[in-house]
């Protein structure tokens, strides 16, 4: 008789993901920028006083129309913010959104606590935000204190480049200087080339938003709300073994979906094929076999921080089989017994990109929306 | 509620004081101000320093200019006196600085008379300062100079955003002046020194054919 083995298979991988319960439609105790989240979208609303706006007009550039600067302010920035985060996700789950609340107030009215501030001024040649880090910085600070800034007779375009400054991220481009520090001009930083923070000189800024500018945003959003991730990969393994002349290849390949439930647990499935191939030697005598068999892991990811995270499965699942063979004529019964489990320690991310991780073992983990994985 | 403003912990003590303690001196001078006219504010110190900090290239000019914006918010008068007494600088970026400033606060004859003078810079980037001091308080003598900067390419220095002058200078146009001969719809350098040439033409045919509408707070052409 022969007996399989347990296929207990680990592997060391490297993560850093944050863990904590997932709150819908519950508002953070933040008391500037705003967040609040229902399921899987995160909308920051961004309260801004503009001092001096009230019943103010602004030439719209598009259409040569005079119009109200407040609300042309707040849905043209808003709109440009909303469709540029629309095709990006943070930690493979969360869609981002901003609400732009811009109240006009008299030029020294007073601002109710809680809310940002901007003056508004005539030259428009320094439309500024103070956000509390330095230029080239992301800072959380406006999730936490009141900032101001001042802004002149800007377009929508400019509000958004601005608004983004009181959503915490610092400029994408740098001051270019000579020898003697007097200041040249600016350049993009590399690879900002035409995002929203970059440089905008020609023209109106940018309004592109990449990956990278929303989880710029999302790491200044889980300071101060839990926002565990969606991890998506597989696992193509392999395990070996020898006994005598007798080789046993057994094969997994798991499909990971992982995803916070109502509870903030990561939970979720690793489904696919185990394949067992195998040798019997006994002196002249020898035979092959093989099987397979689907499996489906309920499984859960667990960590906190900047991880460590481990991904096990909750329950092996049993793989019991009697074959029939023979040894040189005489008849055998195989039991093949495995139990296939899985755990995957030390997962730790790199901002939120994919990670591949040990070749050796063919595993690949991401960020992903497991509705969205195609693999 | 509460009244912000971006004060030093130590002025806001002082203004405490003042308004506690000095209630009967402040109606007594407000009731005399009214009727003859308030006096010139004394620049104090450190307005003055805020602007000459600006004569050794800063190592990070943004520091600068968040003390300097946080004194025109709170003390415009202040700092207006101050800019005018840097106006005089031999070095440019003092007179940048200052003329930044001015273009904010001013509120005098002596500082509108330094904004035109503020036109004759070399700097395009100080011309455009004074001449956008100058338009939003609907004089026209800076329209010229914003047409002849719409066929400039030269980075602004300290602008934020980071901008060229034909950026500013049309951005400056489109809203303080109601004409726009095909502005609004020239967005890159080529199309917008075409609408120049048309501004210019007009500017030269009809330039005191202008008037400023306080209440609209731009230029319409006068009604025939």
């Amino acid at each position: 008789m022969k007996r399989g083995r347990i296929a207990l298979l680990s592997l060391v991988a490297g993560i850093a993901v944050f863990s904590g319960a997932l709150r819908s439609g519950e508002a953070s105790p933040s008391p500037k920028n705003q967040i609040s989240r229902d399921g899987f979208t995160v909308t920051i609303t961004v309260p801004i006083d503009v001092l001096g706006l009230r019943g103010k007009t602004l030439r719209n550039v598009e259409t040569g129309e005079w119009v109200e600067a407040a609300a042309y302010w707040e849905s043209g920035a808003e709109k440009i913010w909303n469709d540029g985060l629309e095709s990006f996700k943070f930690r493979g789950c969360y869609s981002l959104r901003v609400d732009l609340d811009i109240a006009p107030r008299g030029e020294f009215e007073a601002v109710p606590e809680g809310r940002h501030w901007v003056w508004t001024e005539p030259l428009g040649f320094r439309s500024k935000v103070y956000h509390g880090g330095g230029k080239n910085e992301d800072t959380s600070l406006p999730y936490r204190e009141s900032r101001w800034g001042h802004w002149g007779p800007i377009q929508p375009g400019s509000v958004a480049h601005e608004t983004g400054h009181f959503l915490g991220l610092g400029d994408d481009y740098r001051d270019i200087r000579d020898e003697d520090g007097n200041l040249l001009g600016h350049e993009e930083h590399p690879g900002r080339e035409g995002t929203m923070m970059a440089n905008y000189r020609e023209s109106e800024p940018p309004d592109r938003v990449d990956q990278e500018l929303v989880d710029r945003l999302g790491e200044m959003l889980a300071e101060l709300e839990p926002l565990p991730p969606c991890i998506t990969g597989f696992w193509d393994g392999t395990q070996l073994e020898q006994e005598g002349e007798s080789e046993t290849e057994a094969q997994v390949f798991f499909l990971i979906e992982l995803k916070p439930d109502e509870n903030g647990e990561i939970r979720g499935t690793a489904t696919g094929d185990f394949n067992l191939y195998g040798t019997h030697v006994e002196g002249d005598c020898s035979f092959s076999y093989s099987t397979s068999a689907p499996i489906e892991l309920d499984i859960q990811a667990t960590g906190s921080g900047e991880g460590p995270y481990t991904i096990e499965a909750l329950q092996d699942q049993k793989v019991n089989e009697v074959q029939r063979h023979y040894l040189c004529e005489q008849a055998i019964d195989l039991t093949l017994d495995w139990d296939v489990g899985l755990l995957i320690e030390d997962v730790l991310f790199e901002d939120g990109q994919w990670e591949y991780k040990d070749e050796a073992d063919h595993i690949v983990l991401g960020y992903a929306d497991p509705a969205e994985f195609d693999g | 509620m509460i009244y912000f403003r971006v004060t030093k912990p130590e002025d806001s003590g002082i203004r405490t004081l003042w308004i506690l303690g000095l209630v009967a001196v402040l109606a007594s001078t407000l009731a005399c101000q009214a009727v003859l006219g308030s006096p010139p504010p004394t620049p104090r110190p450190e307005m003055e320093q805020a602007i000459r900090a600006f004569s050794e290239a800063p190592e990070d000019p943004e520091v600068l200019f968040e003390t300097l914006d946080a004194q025109i918010r709170n003390s415009p008068r202040e700092v207006e006196v101050a800019a005018l007494s840097a106006m005089d600088s031999p070095e440019p970026e003092v007179r940048l600085a200052a003329l930044y400033a001015l273009s904010l606060t001013a509120t005098t004859d002596r500082a509108t008379a330094a904004l035109k003078e503020g036109l004759q810079e070399t700097d395009i980037t100080l011309r455009l300062l004074a001449a956008a001091g100058l338009i939003s308080r609907g004089e026209p003598q800076a329209i010229p100079v914003l047409i002849e900067a719409l066929h400039s390419n030269e980075p602004l220095v300290y602008s934020e955003p980071p901008r060229v002058a034909w950026v500013y200078g049309r951005m400056l146009l489109i809203q303080y002046v109601e004409p726009e001969f095909g502005l609004l719809a020239a967005d890159d350098f080529e199309s917008v020194g075409l609408a120049a040439e048309a501004y210019q033409a007009w500017w030269e045919a009809q330039g005191d054919g202008i008037v400023w509408d306080p209440e609209l707070n731009r230029f319409q052409e006068r009604a025939p």
